[in-house]
Formats: C-alpha cells, structure tokens, sequence
C-alpha cells in the first residue's frame, strides 16, 4: 500500500512547497494561504463524489455548513455559549469538546445527513440528484439562517476557538488526499469509476450502481464535513451566508477548472484559483470594482467549459508513474517497479 | 446527379470511410453493399449532412454540401431515410406525414400529400391519427419512407430499409423502392441485402473496410458474380 | 385560520405559479437536455425589469418587461448554451450554473447586493369579495394567467406545425434535422418562450413580494426543478402536475404547521418530494422510452 500511496508524492511535495512559500508571507498572506487549503479540502471531499461517480453535486457546501455548525458548536467553550447563545439547550451548552474531536464529530453528522439523503439519490438519475442536492443546500441555508438558538441566525456564529494554522491545514489536505485516493483505487471506487465511463454496462454485470452511490455520498460528506470544521475554526466567526453559493461556485470553479475527473485536478485547481483570487483582489481593491472577482472567475469557468471541459489536468492523474506509451502518446498507468530485485522478490514472498 | 468524390471519415481515432467516391446520376437507383461495419451507414449519413468529413467532397446539384446541416439538404432536394426508422413515436402517424410536408417548404401540397399516402402507402391511412408507436416495423418503414417522401425529394437516401422486417415486408418494401424508381426518384440504397439490392439498381457498389472495394452495372455484376463476391468477403 | 375558500384559492394560484416555473425549465430541457438554472436570472431581469418600467404605465410596463426578458433568454442562447450544445447534460448543467452565478454578480456590480422595492403590480393589492369571502386579487389573477398560459402551450405544442417541430425535436433531435427542422431556430423559439414563462412569472413574484434582489431567482428556480425531477424530466404535463402538487403541499405545511416550525416549511415540502422520489423514482409522468433498461 504504501507503494501505492507513493503516487501521491508529487501532489504532496507541491502542498509542502505552498506551506514553504506561505511562510515567507505576512500574517494576512499566511492567513489566505490556510483558506486555500481548507478549500482544497473542500474540494477534494467534492471530488470523492463528483469525480468518482460522475454525478454532479451542488449540495456539498451544505455538508460544510453542517460541519462547521456542529464542530463549531461544541468546541466553543461552555461559558462562552452561555453568554452568547441564548435559548441553547442546556446539554448542548453545557459541551466543551477538543477541538480537533469536534471536527471529527462534525463530519459524523454531515455524514449522517447524508445518509438520510442516500437512499433517494441513488434512486434517481443523476441529473436529478444533481438537482436534489442544489434543493439541500436551500434547505440547510434557511435551517441555519432560523435555527437561532444554536445557530444564531443571520447575526452568525461567534466565538469558535481559533485552532486552524497553515501546518494544520495543510496536513488536514494530505491526509484528505490519502483517503480519498485509497477510496478511488478500492473496489468501491474502481467498480463506481467503471460505472461513471458506463451505467448500463456497469449494471449489466452486476454492481449496484445506486447503493455505491450513496457510500460515496456519505464518505464525501464526512470528508467535507470535517473541511467545514476546521473551516469554522479558521474563521472564529461566520454566518450562514459563507456557506451557500458564493462557497459553492469557488469550490466548483476550482474542481472545474483542476479537472473534474482527476484527484490532481482537484489539488491543482484549488492552488490556481486561490492564487488567482489574490492578483484579482487587488485589481478590485485598484479599480475599486466589487464583484469584480466573481464574474471573472465565472466567465474564466464559462470558458473552460467550452473551450477544455476536462480541465488542466484533462482528467489525469499527476504522478511520477506514468509513462508514455510511444506508439500511441498515450500515457498508461503502470505499477511501481521494486526498487530492486531483492526488494520485489521479498514482496512477493511475503504478499 | 449527387457525386461523392475522395470522402474520408472518422470518428475520432477510427477511420471509419476511407477515400471513398461513388456517383448517383438522374434517375438512377445505385445500391451500396457491403458487410456490417464496412461504414455503409456513415456514407449516407455524410452525405445527409450528418457528419462531417475530414476530407473529399460531397456534391449535389454540382453544389457542394459536405458538412452543410441536415436542414438544409432537405431542402435541396436530399431526402435520408435513416437506419432503424427513427419515427417519432409519441407523434401520430398524420403528424409524422405532416413534418414531412414542412420540409417540402411548400412544394407538397396537404392534398399531394393524401394522394401520394392513398396511392403508395395504403396501409397507414388507418392509423393516420394513432401514436406512431403503436404501427408494426413495416408499417413503420413505410411511414419512415413515405415521411421523407412527402418531403418531394430528388432523391433518396435508404439505410438499410430492409432491416429487420419479415421476408414478406421485405419484398414490401423492395417493390416500394421499385416504384418509387419507377416514377423517377433517383435513389441511393444502402443495403445488406445484397442479392436483392443489386438485382434491382443499375448501378452497385462494395463498400468494405471503409474503401469501395468494387463497382458495377447489373449487367457487369451478373458476369462477374464470384469476382463481387471476393470483393464483398474480402478475397 | 384561513376560510377553506381562501385555502383553496391559495394552493391553486401558487400552484399555477410553480406550474409555469416549471415548464419554463421542462421546454429547454425536453429539447436539448439542458436543465437550465439560469432560468432563476431570467426571472431576477424580469423583476429589475419592471422595478425600472415601473415608473411608465402598466401596459407599457409589461410589454417592456416582456420584451427584455426574451431577448435575454435568446441571447443567453445564441452566446453561452450554442458553444455547448450536444455536451453530456452535466456539462450542460454545470454551465447553466455558472452563467446563473455570473448574472447574480453582474446584478450585484450593478445594482449592488441590497433588495430593491417597487411597487409593480401593487394594484392588485386590494381583495375581492367572493361570497362573502376575501379573496386576494393577485391569486385570482396568477390562476387566470396561469391557466391561459398553460392552455394556450398545449395548443401550441398540440395544433401548430411548430407545435410539432418542437414535438419531434425533443423526441429525437437528429432525425427531426433530417425532416427539416432547423435545430437553431426551434432552440431559439424555445428559449424565447421559456423568457416569456419567466416575465409572467417575475410579475407575479415581484407583484407579491414587492421586492427585487441579484439572488431572486435562486430559490424560486429551485421549485421549478423539484417540480420538474417530480414530474418526470422532459415531461410538459408532468410538470404541469407537479407543480400544483407541489403548490397544494407548500399551502398545506404552511396552514397545518405550528408556528415555530413555519420557517421552516419548504425543508418539510423537500422532505416529502424525497419520500415521493423513493416510491417513484421516474417520476409523476416518465417520458417514455428515455431509460435504458438493463
């Protein structure tokens, strides 16, 4: 496995490059930095799903906000909550969780969420699911925005401990990679890729196309979950207006833009368009044009659509172990080769 | 009338017609055989306006119309019956004679229409206003071909009218072809049945591998039966 | 506590109201396999659209609204959807998204984020007396608009020679080229009249709510596309069913729900549309023959 993992390398080399990089910037640049690779956690948990099955998701960001709400909930230390949170049930005011542990927790219940939901979506077709999930993130945004003895309301959620630092974000991003690799090349994952390229002839032999669905669902909930978690305690402070479209166009301009169908695009499109936001921010902040870095960003995805819909990475993984083929120009996926003979031949003896 | 010349075409990375040219004059009924697969369907499809090619032309009338849209053709005059009927099922069998009639763009008049469903397609006058579904697969391609008809085109594009049908609709439909010829509608059927196919056209060629492979006058092909077939089975 | 009348007439004009929102999205996506979220902006151009015309009197205000609103969807077409068209409806769906997220955004460059009040169709503020029962204006006047509309698309699609061009289009595209049917123009007319469903529907919502904001359009495209998925995709009458059903059920949860809970009314409507899902995957109304079975 850990020849396996060693694919990932290369992915993992650029986020410790970033990590270097962001060290040399001031407070404010270290500060987006860490946004970005909560994001690219974000987006890898939405790859999970959307590049794994091929259905289209708008509705993560909603698993986020769960994330968020319930890791949020229970870090904030008790005394605080009873100050700021009138109308809180007592037992819940009264819970004090380590923050990474309610991170954790914050995952199980979008997880949960989406296991509620599973059952339906993978009943339907994909086109439909893509639109139920669209109806989620509706419904989770009003739930957010009126459920104020927890959430606050509109006013927002305040006084979430700090905890997120650049080095925690970016291990939080490798070990979501990891994850959601291993997921992609499992039997799960390989028979629901198959099942992306082929629904008919997936079924004709015999995966349940539905009920995998529905695994990928509920691990790219829990993945994204936990990203909203840790994004929560980024913030300190947010309210339900961070998690609902503008979060949701970025996080799918990034895997768009990376490359849907890949791991890499995912890594690779957060990474571009966080950079990208920053050159456009200033230019807004310049010409004194707010929104300007939307609708940049929307015609730059506009474009990509038609003109390259695969992507940067046009689908492919970024590795060390590809080879192209030279007949063909094709590059081909091929196993590690053991570093030497003796190394391959203790492999296999003890395989 | 309609010559094809050099028409290369592919889908992707597979060559699907290869340098292939072949000629249909006024009034001629010029089949296409071939085995399955030899790309006999992408011909007329090209031709149609289905496809484009990546290279060779396609000339109507002495027009160029490779890679014109389907719409168009039609009304030049380019009528394709595809392979498989593709009737509009959820339409009624007057609906689908209708549509025919619009792409006429006024050269069929309603009562042409009638006149031309009562004298060729007797059959369907029953179902004029049933869901086209409900027709049987003969009843079907007549209606398919009695769609493009209404269309008054110069010519006829069949793909493989026959596929599909039990022997009796088949004679059906061949003597549908041999009267339609008769009045003088130029025709250009691709076939996999090959016997009858080119017993009835003037003119046949062999499409294999995407290449025409041989080409003859009945009387050529008559002579020269084993020398066709080689060229069918790939000799 | 609401006379049972008044009921009534609440769940039928709202259903008419989701019944148009939905055909609005089942035209395009019955003929090129586009579920068009930015169908939600057109809505949003028709509500600035009136806010701004409503200065002029009303029938001049409605016909510029209209007019503004078609041109958009027609270029909304000919400019994002025509470079994509014949992609995997995804792809199609994907852009549709982002062209919707860009317009809110140009809204908001333009009029900024704050909604904006108008007073369009306040006229139909005062109610009527219907034996001896108030009965809102408005309501009556959606359910009578919203009735022509539908009757006169089913006339449309069932009678008219385009009628059944646009039938065959979205049966089979191809083969309906191959009779002539110009693919640009029955896309273009399509989209034209899914940009008249969208002013009316504008109207209504703006005339209700008094109202206009960049994200207008967002939660109300969502009830076109539950009631489309309930429905069955690419099914007109489907539709047309699902969106009363959908409006009889809103009502509902809106009268039966205790008070606290109101807020929450369209996660329980959702909450029911997913049950409905698990019983009935394909739909009120499947289009036929668009599964394959295996």
């Amino acid at each position: 496995m850990l020849r396996r993992l060693s694919a990932l390398l290369p992915l993992v080399a650029l986020i410790a490059a970033v990590v270097v990089i962001a060290g040399m910037l001031s407070r404010s640049g270290q500060r987006d930095v860490t946004t970005g690779l909560v994001h690219m956690c974000i987006v890898i948990g939405l790859y999970s799903f959307i590049g794994v099955t091929g259905v289209f998701s708008f509705g993560h960001v909603a698993f986020v906000a769960v994330g968020a709400y319930v890791a949020g909930v229970l870090a904030i230390p008790a005394l605080r909550k009873e100050a700021l949170y009138e109308g809180m049930p007592a037992w819940l005011a009264g819970v004090e969780l380590d923050p990474v542990l309610a991170v954790l927790v914050g995952g199980v219940a979008a997880a949960a969420l989406a296991g509620l939901l599973a059952p339906s979506l993978s009943r339907i077709s994909g086109l439909s699911a893509a639109l139920a999930t669209f109806a989620l993130l509706v419904i989770v945004q009003v739930v957010a925005r009126n459920y104020e003895p927890v959430t606050r309301g509109t006013k927002g959620m305040l006084g979430v401990p700090a905890e997120t630092t650049l080095e925690t974000a970016a291990l939080w991003a490798i070990a979501f990679l990891v994850v959601v690799y291993l997921f992609q090349t499992s039997r799960v994952g390989l028979q629901l890729r198959a099942a992306r390229e082929d629904d008919v002839a997936s079924k004709a032999i015999g995966v349940h196309v539905g009920r995998l669905r529905g695994v990928a669902l509920v691990l790219s909930a829990f993945l994204v979950g936990i990203a909203g978690g840790v994004y929560g305690q980024l913030l300190g402070s947010f309210n339900p207006d961070v998690f609902y479209l503008d979060l949701t166009f970025l996080t799918l301009a990034m895997l768009v833009v990376g490359g849907m169908r890949s791991l890499s695009g995912a890594v690779i499109g957060a990474l571009a368009l966080t950079f990208l936001s920053q050159v456009l921010r200033e230019i807004e902040s310049l010409l004194d044009v707010t929104g300007l870095t939307q609708v940049s960003f929307a015609v730059l995805v506009l474009l990509i659509l038609v003109l390259r819909p695969s992507g940067i990475t046009g689908g492919r993984e970024v590795g060390l172990l590809r080879r192209w083929d030279p007949d063909t120009f094709e590059a081909t996926e091929r196993r590690a080769a053991p570093l030497d003979e003796a190394d391959g031949a203790a492999q296999r003896s003890s395989g | 009338m309609l010559k094809v010349e050099g028409l290369s075409v592919s889908y992707g990375r597979v060559d699907a017609l290869r340098d292939a040219s072949l000629a249909v004059a006024e009034g001629e009924l010029v089949s296409v055989v071939g085995p399955n697969g030899a790309g006999k369907s992408t011909l007329l499809n090209t031709i149609a306006g289905r496809r484009a090619p990546r290279s060779g032309s396609v000339r109507f009338d002495d027009r160029p119309i490779a890679g014109t849209a389907p719409e168009r053709i039609v009304r030049m005059g380019l009528g394709l019956v595809p392979e498989g009927r593709h009737i509009f099922e959820t339409l009624s069998v007057g609906e689908n004679l209708r549509l025919g009639l619009l792409a006429s763009g006024g050269r069929t008049t309603s009562a042409e229409l009638d006149e031309l469903v009562e004298r060729r397609f007797p059959v369907l006058v029953r179902y004029l206003d049933s869901p086209a579904g409900r027709l049987s697969g003969g009843e079907q391609q007549q209606l398919a071909i009695a769609r493009t008809m209404a269309a008054r085109p110069r010519m006829l594009l069949l793909d493989e009218p026959s596929l599909g049908l039990a022997p009796l609709l088949v004679d059906q439909v061949f003597e549908l072809i041999e009267q339609l010829h008769g009045e003088g509608t130029s025709i250009l059927l691709v076939e996999q049945n090959a016997r009858r196919a080119v017993a009835l056209a003037d003119r046949s060629y062999v499409l294999r591998s995407g290449r025409i492979a041989f080409e003859g006058t009945r009387d050529e092909l008559v002579a020269g039966a084993d020398r066709m077939t080689s060229a069918y089975m790939g000799g | 506590m609401e006379s049972a009348i008044q009921l009534v007439v609440d769940a039928v004009s709202l259903g008419a109201l989701y019944a148009l929102l939905a055909l609005g999205i089942a035209l395009i996506f019955g003929i090129m396999n586009l579920i068009n979220f930015a169908h939600g902006e057109l809505i949003m151009i028709g509500g600035y659209a009136l806010a701004i015309a409503a200065a002029t009197v009303v029938p001049v205000m409605l016909v510029v609204t209209l007019v503004v609103v078609v041109i958009a969807a027609l270029l909304m077409d000919r400019i994002a959807f025509r470079p994509v068209r014949g992609a995997d409806p995804t792809t199609l769906l994907v852009t549709s998204f982002v062209l919707g997220y860009l317009l809110q955004n140009v809204a908001i460059m333009i009029f900024g984020s704050l909604p904006r009040t108008t007073g369009a169709g306040s006229g139909l503020d005062r109610p009527i007396d219907v034996g001896g029962v108030l009965v809102s204006r408005l309501d009556l006047t959606v359910i009578g608009v919203g009735a022509a509309l539908i009757v006169g698309l089913v006339v449309l699609i069932r009678r008219t020679s385009i009628g059944i061009q646009m039938r065959a289009a979205a049966e089979d595209f191809e083969t309906a080229r191959l009779l002539g049917v110009n693919a640009d123009r029955i896309i273009a007319f399509t989209f034209a009249l899914s940009g008249l469903l969208a002013a009316v529907a504008a109207f209504f919502l703006v005339a209700q709510g008094g109202s206009v904001s960049p994200t207008f359009g967002v939660s109300v495209v969502l009830i076109a596309f539950i009631a489309t998925i309930v429905g069955g995709l690419g099914s007109l009458p489907g539709a047309v069913l699902a969106g009363f059903g959908l409006g009889c059920v809103t009502v509902a949860f809106q009268e039966l729900l205790p008070a606290g809970l109101v807020p929450y009314r369209d996660a329980f409507v959702f909450a029911v549309v997913l049950l409905v899902l698990i019983l009935r995957p394909e739909g009120l109304i499947p289009q036929h023959a668009r599964a394959t079975r295996v």
